[in-house]
């Protein structure tokens, strides 16, 4: 099929998918074993989703079958089993039931609830200046699993060890924590923030935790090796009872998990108190995804960690016994711009690289569907933080979240509108959040009421002779100029789009080689750059060498604050002083620095704002902000599709965010043997 | 009867060591033109820039490279491999584990390679150019032309996924419901390591054999051959005692270079058959720009040929009896 002739229809796909997007309501458990029925391909997942919508979960947990042990697959081994040394999705999949955090966040409906923490409170959070006090109890009975208690000592320690340390992945929330000691009133901890955090209760009290006894003789804690020493050692509700990191894992429960039993999981509407209802998780490690998958296929074991590759998703759905629980991305993918270079500073130009990425071709041709169009830098899950949430249901898919989608030369075509692009530049125009007609389609104006940082464009744009020699030999007749010159000639060398070898991400490659071809036919010149991913992880977080690249984020806060300051505040922004020294290498765009492109304001306001409701409003406004500056381009969300054995077991939750990854453990809390007689 | 003197040996093993600080010297080279370097895998967005700094400072990389190279060769001459930055365990730790498992599958396929091969090869070459020799010479060149992946995968599918018969994932079994005692450990590596050995042995005997066969063809006609069948001795025992054994002398530079291999195979069977061996974290640290283990295990590689090959020059002199190294005239 050629694509032309796809993309219309596949235009069509993109509102049905995202028709089907606002049916996702945050809703609750789904039985494995029924969601397998009436669903097909990607094509049609308007009407998977709605099969997919749970039901209130009734069953009693008194009724549950326990026992039997679930078996995940992973085609990684985790990097360690160290707290405060891994960052590993797959060292934390394990790690999830070894420890206990002070707060919990809900996966259905995302409220913080009560864990090791049984109440808290702030006060002196009003004004600019504010120092709040945040006050906590510590829950009683609570015990570690080498049988020692966990005490409000404990408690305190983990936080000053913490903030002495400076562990990578704790930096950003212990660093408005001023101190934290005993209460002297009748709490029992009492904290002191530097400035008031609105989402201090998902943050700064979500920290594993350690137990002093342990940690107080670890001096150097990337060097401490806990399976060396009796551990991993932690209050949640289960210890590890086999580590051989190279093949396989275990993770056993132990008899009481009392914070499985808390009230707020009993009155829970989709969620099963009492879990776990398996006596113990094992992780096996495959070498290969093949070989991964082909043991799922084969019943060696329940799940595997994460989706399923989409080549096999419907000879999941079509293999009695087995099921695909449907979930959401919980970040999302992009292309980021290096704002510190010309003419990357500029919005305009920023802009237009939206305009020429051909997302149809990315979502529908190379991904079949199973990825949504990104717009927002908040997934679709996290409505309460999406600007086109909460009115006229058209999330996703509302034409104010397609501003910057791509430009054909009509709207059925896959050839890019060149000239409609080229008199963009030329006329200086940007996507200000002011309603009009930009490069062929209609655009109703800001959904927030916020504006670009810029109303005009920042440099002069002029098209001229080509040069340039990477465009030699495309089929262009006209190179861009900025400010008169040439881009190559201005930075010695055409931009430079980092992407990772094409044997690891051959649909990336595809895409970003029409990518590529699309910009040069606009006339601007660029060559890509092949790196690997920790590579590119050095050049565009440490070294900051880079003008576009691509990356993904996941496990973002669904209450937006957190994540924002820390991805687009330019606080995380490095701004190469020479006394800075601390500041986190987050944003490595540089979106912040530059007063026509930054969220500040609005970031900092909501991150400070103690309200819920106003709160997410300025989120919103940030969300957007960020979308019209366009300093990274969202180019789409996963559709997580997580296979399971639905024949030997019921209980999986669906259609909340990761639920075969961020969230696996509350799904193995949730668990259960279909019948005693399996 | 003495054959090598005690001072060539004691030349070669200069020459072995010279030899080896060279390929050390070369693998520093080549590891750190590669882009990137290996605290990329330590680095986090949520990381602040002394924190990045002070990893370069522990990783010794704010050092000048001169001082890097020094460190580096007193090091590898102590044994001391340092830390691996992508699984935070020292080396040597991850080496012991896992080198055990990959010398336990490639040395039985080295071996029966290096038996079967060679034993072939000496038939084929005594009666070349019969319809016996034809027809299992192409049988083996078209197994030998088979990527041995995708074999390994035709193996999975038939005798595990299709027949059930033998597992084809791990060295042993996980979470094993039967106890361990001598015989179940020794009966469930058997079961674990036949699909693995059999895939590459099904290949790995072929290049043995192309290499022995012309040997073998080259000695058939010379004179001390036609010597020994003049003496009366049976075709067997000219075969095997009189042309095979000098015939032997390209098979054994053959399975020097083939230990070279031993790693570079064991990348992809190790992950096709999820065996927990080198070849699989070798991969992992390349890919992950891990120095620490990419460097260490290629220097083992480097220090199991050096050695090698110093053995085989001591075994030539056995295979045949003209040579002789270091002897006065």
């Amino acid at each position: 099929m050629s694509d032309d002739s796809m993309n219309d229809s596949r235009r069509r796909f993109l509102k049905a998918s995202g028709a089907g997007a606002v049916a996702l309501t945050l809703a609750g458990c789904s039985d494995g074993g029924n969601s397998g029925d009436g669903q097909s391909t990607g094509n049609d997942s308007s009407s998977e989703t709605e099969n997919d919508t749970p039901a209130q979960n009734t069953t009693d947990p008194n009724e549950v079958t326990r026992g039997g042990t679930f078996t995940v697959g992973m085609d990684q081994q985790p990097k360690g089993i160290n707290p405060l040394s891994t960052s590993s999705a797959y060292s934390w999949s394990i790690l999830d039931f070894v420890y206990c955090w002070g707060t919990t966040i809900d996966p259905v409906n995302f409220n913080v609830n009560p864990s090791a923490y049984t109440e808290w409170t702030v006060e002196n959070a009003e004004g600019d200046d504010a120092s709040p006090d945040v006050y906590f109890n510590v829950r009683d009975g609570l015990t570690f699993s080498d049988g020692e208690d966990l005490t409000v000592e404990d408690v305190i320690f983990t936080y000053n060890y913490m903030m002495e340390k400076k562990p990578g992945r704790y930096v950003s929330a212990m660093e408005p924590v001023e101190t934290v000691e005993e209460a002297d009133n009748d709490w029992d901890v009492h904290m002191k923030l530097a400035q008031p955090i609105g989402t201090y209760d998902s943050t700064q009290l979500q920290v594993p935790l350690l137990p002093k006894h342990v940690w107080e003789n670890v001096d150097d804690y990337q060097a401490y090796q806990p399976q060396e020493n009796g551990g991993p050692i932690g209050a949640g509700p289960g210890e590890i009872t086999t580590y051989s990191p190279d093949t396989a894992i275990e993770v056993t429960f132990r008899d009481e998990a009392p914070l499985q039993n808390l009230q707020w999981l009993k009155d829970h509407e989709n969620l099963l108190a009492g879990g776990p209802f398996i006596d113990s998780v094992r992780f096996k490690i495959y070498g290969s995804q093949s070989a991964l998958t082909q043991a799922f296929l084969n019943g060696e074991i329940d799940t595997l960690y994460s989706s399923i590759e989409t080549s096999k998703v419907e000879q999941v759905q079509n293999t009695e016994g087995m099921s695909i629980v449907k979930g959401y991305d919980t970040g999302y993918a992009h292309y980021s711009f290096n704002l510190r270079r010309t003419p990357l500073d500029d919005t305009t130009f920023r802009q237009v690289l939206g305009f020429a990425y051909d997302d149809i071709y990315w979502t529908q041709q190379l991904q079949r569907g199973y990825v949504q169009e990104g717009d927002f830098v908040m997934p679709p899950g996290y409505s309460a933080v999406r600007p086109d949430a909460g009115g006229d249901g058209e999330l996703l898919t509302g034409a104010a979240t397609q501003a910057f989608t791509f430009r054909g030369v009509d709207a059925s075509s896959s050839e890019v509108n060149v000239e409609g692009i080229r008199q963009f530049l030329t006329d200086g125009q940007v996507v200000t959040g002011e309603s009009g007609s930009f490069v062929g389609m209609d655009y109703p104006g800001s959904l927030t009421d916020v504006s670009a940082g810029q109303s005009e464009a920042k440099h002069d744009y002029t098209f001229g002779p080509v040069e340039s020699s990477v465009l030699q030999d495309a089929d262009v007749d006209q190179e861009i100029r900025v400010n008169g010159e040439t881009i190559t000639s201005m930075n010695d060398g055409p931009l430079q789009m980092l992407i990772y070898p094409a044997k690891d991400s051959p649909k990336a490659a595809q895409m970003v080689e029409r990518y590529v071809n699309n910009l040069r036919s606009v006339g601007i010149p660029i060559e890509r750059k092949v790196m690997t991913f920790n590579t590119m992880l050095n050049a565009v977080y440490a070294n900051e060498e880079f003008d576009i690249f691509p990356m993904s984020w996941s496990s973002l806060s669904p209450f937006g604050a957190s994540s924002l300051y820390s991805l687009f505040h330019s606080d995380n922004a490095d701004d190469h002083s020479e006394d800075n020294t601390d500041t986190l290498l987050n944003n490595p765009m540089g979106y912040g620095l530059f007063e026509d492109a930054s969220a500040d304001d609005l970031i900092s306001q909501c991150r400070t704002e103690m309200d819920t409701e106003t709160r997410n409003n300025l989120a919103k406004q940030a969300v957007e902000q960020i979308y019209l500056d366009f300093p990274t381009m969202i180019n789409s969300y996963s559709q997580v599709q997580w296979p399971v054995n639905s024949g030997k077991w019921t209980g999986f939750v669906g259609n909340i965010p990761g639920p075969g990854d961020s969230y696996l453990g509350t799904n193995i809390n949730q668990v259960h043997l279909k019948d005693s007689g399996n | 009867m003495t054959r090598i003197s005690g001072k060539y040996l004691a030349k070669r093993l200069v020459v072995s060591y010279l030899t080896l600080l060279l390929i050390m010297t070369l693998l520093f080279a080549l590891i750190r033109s590669a882009p990137g370097t290996f605290i990329d895998s330590m680095i986090s967005p949520e990381m602040t820039r002394a924190q990045v700094e002070r990893i370069r400072e522990v990783w010794g990389l704010n050092e000048p490279l001169w001082k890097q190279y020094l460190n580096f060769m007193i090091n590898y001459q102590t044994g001391e491999f340092g830390r691996s930055p992508t699984w935070r365990v020292p080396v040597w730790d991850l080496i012991l584990r896992r080198m055990p498992r990959t010398l336990i599958l490639f040395g039985a396929s080295y071996i029966i390679a290096y038996l079967v091969g060679p034993l072939v090869g000496m038939y084929l070459g005594w009666w070349r150019g019969t319809q016996k020799d034809k027809t299992i010479f192409g049988t083996s060149l078209m197994v030998y032309s088979m990527p041995a992946f995708w074999l390994a995968w035709l193996f999975i599918w038939f005798f595990d996924y299709e027949m059930g018969w033998l597992p084809s994932a791990y060295m042993m079994t996980q979470f094993p419901e039967f106890e361990w005692t001598a015989f179940t450990v020794m009966t469930d590596v058997l079961t674990h390591i036949a699909l693995p050995l059999i895939s590459l042995s099904c290949i790995g005997w072929v290049g043995a054999m192309l290499i022995m066969r012309p040997s073998m063809n080259n000695v058939v006609d010379e004179g001390y051959v036609f010597l020994a069948r003049a003496k009366g001795l049976d075709e067997r025992t000219v075969m095997i005692k009189h042309a095979a054994r000098n015939a032997l002398i390209p098979v054994a530079t053959g399975a020097i270079v083939g230990l070279a291999f031993l790693i570079d195979g064991a990348v992809i069977t190790e992950a096709v058959f999820t065996w927990p061996g080198m070849g699989q974290i070798l991969v992992e640290a390349v890919l992950n720009n891990d120095y620490p283990v990419t460097q260490a295990a290629f220097f083992m590689l480097a220090v199991l040929v050096v050695g090698m090959r110093l053995i085989t020059d001591i075994a030539y002199t056995y295979l045949d009896p003209r040579i002789k190294f270091g002897e006065e005239n």
